[in-house]
């Protein structure tokens, strides 16, 4: 067991390097200079002669350091990152650490109360819309799940926004990231993913339904209760790896609702940094969520095999002996 | 029908219809049977007669396509059930009056669940035990089934279980509500011949311990001859034959009960029986010292194995004991961990993708599943096409020139070459496994248990064809299987195979009488044992 989970450990942290790696050179591939950028957006130098401009332009380059090749900036992003230290954002100068240690938790807290939301959601109407097949609620559930999976997520924002907070005024505009003001874009994020949760699970439950077990355990007469139990726990697996792999969504991809909302998250951040090519804020938030996917899906794994006994029992000697 | 004293169960006018496309198509038509106190009957079928719908009906079971449009249902003296009435109380009759047990036991339990947690909820359900007694209760009727280990079995998972094992429990399951009617849904035709017997063996013992009345359903001659005291012949919905088992073996009156059992008899013709002689043939395939092993489990051991042309040879063992493996890994679908395979003098281990690609022209392997092994999306002719356009042999004009020989070669006609497997019967989708094995003329044929799944009377025509085919092109053929009875009419030599190691190969003919075994003289005590009274 301790060998799998060293294993596991090694394999994650080859892939993070790996990832980042690509990611660092990618980054510094794609056209566009951040001091360019920078200089540009500061008025008294961009209006000046051109000497003075590539003067700039250099001294700049080179108090980044990038100046130096690909493989040196490689070096010296390696070294700090073994100091645990992200450098420090080209535009604000702030330490990126801090940058994303304040907003990453507003992000962390959106997409977990999100998730929520499209997991009660997703059983809730899923499991009833499977034992309601071809009923009236399981129509109107799945033009339900149609109509929300193709409105733009922003739509869905913008309606919630101006409904609650303009004609209601029950939702206070401003950037705080407080839980009075979570429940708002938790729901619309909710809703954008709920549909994808909902058709999951009725297509799961249809699906273990038809399994001899299920056949079995009627004919012996179980309670209806009991014998949804037992297709619902055979769904589960599939509604685990369907967690992690929303919540990295989630983290990753809840920029535009956070903007509608004015949600100080890590989204918007990025977003920015990569419009003003700030590579040190680029690679600090590639490098956190490749590493919290990572987690996530061993994280999976994990509660994959406490949940399917074949997983975790597979080693074990075979037993299969009476006689 | 007959009423007696004893009567017990009787199902009445029985009719049950299908919705297929728009149409009412009539599934079982006027099937009315009873069954006495202690009785066991067997209902025997092929596949698509009617016998698991009627099953199903007998429980309220049936799915929504299925309408039951006339019917009754009687207990002891009480009727329990109008069969076409909605609103039956089933919760009442299933399981506590009339238990089932399935054909694949080990599907037939939660995979996630322990065997105690099914104990504990059934006699909760039930109100037969609190959750503080339960494993007291569960426990005894564990040890009644011949559980040597009742208490660690109840701590495992079905997966942890053996076929055989899982089918006790779930009788073990089906028992402990008392019922007075057990319907048995080909319980052991998903297991191998020893499982068989063991289950077979648990059901006539409780069958008497209890009292019970069993309804054996299967299509399997030999389980209904060792089993039934009476039996009734289901063919196309309708009830054509019932009595006696041993008279209606021994003299059956129907045709459609002649066919079956004259089937089952070109089966037992032994037409391979006469000693051949292969020494002098060329070897084609010739393993030395083959292991396999997955992760630390040790599979295959040992294996020595010679195949000459023209040769049938047989491997025979029981579900589990590396036979598939072994084709799999002649077939470079496994890498082996040692030894040698050579074919015709090439190491086929120490092939590289291409070269083993162009081997698959001289070795071609034909499964057991024979519809999930061909593509659902594509015609007859494309599939058996197929193998040729891989190797790019012909043109295209040639390929479908020699696809649709060999296509008539194994019997599917021309207006069937545009069919997909959905559209074909099961004994149809496995001849065009064949022709596509066959259209690039190997020089080996493996056939991995390619006749298990089949009904007998198909089983027969495929064997027959194979037969005919063998003596046509010449190729030698690895037959692996479980079923002594298709081995021995079939093969020249058979190599009994367990726990991934040979134990003996010996001439067909000679394997019965001459093998000192104690391994096989148990695989050919239970086959036999079963056959007995069936006038071959």
């Amino acid at each position: 067991m301790l060998l799998i989970f060293s294993r596991k450990i090694l394999e994650a942290l080859l892939t993070l390097g790996l990832a980042t790696s690509i990611l660092f050179i990618l980054i510094r591939l794609a056209p566009g200079d951040p001091v360019a950028i920078m200089i540009g957006q500061s008025s008294d130098v961009a209006s000046s002669n051109t000497e003075r401009y590539e003067q700039k332009l250099l001294e700049l380059r080179s108090e980044f350091g990038l100046n130096q090749t690909i493989f040196q900036q490689y070096f010296i992003w390696m070294k700090q990152l073994i100091l645990f230290d992200l450098g420090d954002s080209i535009h604000t100068g702030r330490s990126v650490m801090t940058e994303i240690a304040d907003r990453l938790p507003a992000t962390i807290l959106l997409s977990v109360a999100a998730l929520f939301i499209q997991i009660v959601l997703g059983i809730l109407l899923g499991v009833l819309s499977a034992l309601k097949f071809g009923r009236f609620f399981d129509h109107l559930t799945r033009f339900l799940c149609v109509l929300f999976a193709s409105t733009p997520g922003f739509v869905i924002g913008l309606v919630l926004l101006s409904t609650f907070a303009v004609t209601f005024s029950t939702y206070e505009i401003n950037t705080e990231a407080k839980l009075s003001r979570l429940w708002l874009p938790a729901l619309t994020l909710g809703m954008i993913g709920a549909p994808q949760w909902i058709r999951t699970i009725r297509a799961n439950m249809l699906t273990e339904f038809g399994q001899p077990y299920i056949s079995s355990a009627v004919s012996r007469g179980l309670k209806y209760r009991r014998i949804v139990e037992h297709a619902f726990k055979n769904t589960l697996l599939p509604i685990v790896t369907m967690t992690g792999l929303s919540l990295t969504t989630l983290i990753s991809g809840a920029v535009v609702i956070e903007s509608i909302f004015s949600w100080p998250g890590i989204g918007k951040y990025a977003l920015d940094s990569i419009l003003l090519k700030d590579y040190p804020v680029i690679q600090g938030y590639a490098l956190l969520m490749i590493a919290l996917v990572i987690v996530i899906h061993l994280v999976i794994e994990i509660v994959y095999s406490f949940i399917d006994p074949r997983i975790h029992r597979k080693g074990e000697e075979n037993v299969k002996k009476d006689y | 029908m007959h009423a007696t004293t004893n009567m017990l169960f009787e199902v009445k006018d029985l009719e049950v219809t299908y919705l297929q496309g728009d149409q009412r198509e009539p599934v079982l038509k006027d099937v009315s049977f009873y069954m006495e106190q202690n009785e066991t009957v067997a209902l025997l079928g092929q596949s698509g007669s009617g016998k698991s719908t009627l099953a199903k009906a007998m429980t309220g079971m049936l799915p929504h396509s299925a309408r039951v449009t006339s019917g009754s249902l009687t207990i002891g003296t009480e009727q329990v059930a109008n069969l076409t009435d909605t609103s039956t109380p089933w919760q009442r009759i299933r399981g506590r009056r009339i238990a089932m047990l399935y054909q694949d036991p080990r599907q037939a339990l939660n995979p996630l669940m322990k065997i105690k947690d099914n104990f504990r909820e059934l006699l909760q359900d039930h109100q037969l035990a609190s959750s503080r007694d339960y494993l007291q209760i569960s426990e005894q009727w564990l040890y009644a089934l011949n559980f040597q280990d009742a208490k660690r079995v109840l701590e495992c998972y079905p997966f942890q279980l053996s076929g055989g094992m899982c089918q006790r429990v779930c009788l073990a399951l089906a028992l402990c509500l008392k019922p007075s009617v057990l319907i048995a849904d080909e319980p052991t035709s998903a297991l191998d011949i020893v499982n068989q017997r063991e289950v077979l063996d648990v059901l006539k013992t409780v069958q008497k311990q209890y009292g019970l009345t069993l309804l054996m359903i299967t299509h399997d001659l030999a389980v209904a001859n060792s089993i039934g005291d009476r039996v009734l012949i289901l063919n196309k919905g309708k009830i054509v034959e019932e009595g006696n088992t041993k008279k209606v073996f021994s003299k059956p009156q129907d045709s459609y009960t002649k066919q079956l059992l004259s089937a089952r008899s070109l089966l037992s013709e032994s037409p391979q029986r006469k000693s051949v002689s292969f020494q002098s043939k060329q070897k084609l395939l010739e393993i030395k010292g083959l292991e396999k092993q997955f992760q630390q489990k040790q599979v295959l051991t040992n294996i020595d194995l010679t195949l000459h042309r023209h040769e049938i040879m047989g491997i025979l063992g029981q579900s589990g004991c590396g036979k598939s493996t072994l084709a799999r890994c002649v077939m470079g679908l496994e890498t082996i961990n040692s030894g040698q395979m050579m074919y015709k003098g090439t190491d086929l281990s120490k092939l590289n993708n291409k070269k083993r690609r162009a081997m698959s022209k001289h070795i071609q392997l034909v499964f057991q599943e024979a519809r999930g092994s061909l593509h659902p999306g594509r015609t007859a002719l494309q599939i058996v096409m197929e193998p040729l356009h891989y190797l790019h042999l012909g043109n295209r004009k040639e390929r479908q020139s020699l696809a649709e020989a060999f296509l008539k070669e194994v019997g599917i006609s021309s207006d069937m070459h545009a069919r997909k497997p959905p559209q074909l019967s099961t004994g149809q989708c496995q001849r065009i496994a064949i022709a596509r094995a066959l259209v690039l003329r190997p020089e080996v044929l493996i056939c991995d248990e390619a006749v298990s799944a089949l009904d007998m009377h198909v089983q027969a025509q495929i064997l027959k064809l194979l037969q005919q085919l063998h003596q046509k092109f010449e190729f030698a053929i690895l037959m692996i299987s479980h079923d002594i009875r298709v081995l021995r009419s079939f093969c020249h030599t058979i190599a009994v195979i367990d726990q991934g190691r040979f134990c003996e190969v010996r001439p067909a003919n000679a394997l019965e009488k001459e093998s000192k075994n104690a391994y096989t003289k148990k695989l050919f005590h239970s086959a036999l044992e079963m056959e007995k009274g069936l006038s071959l």
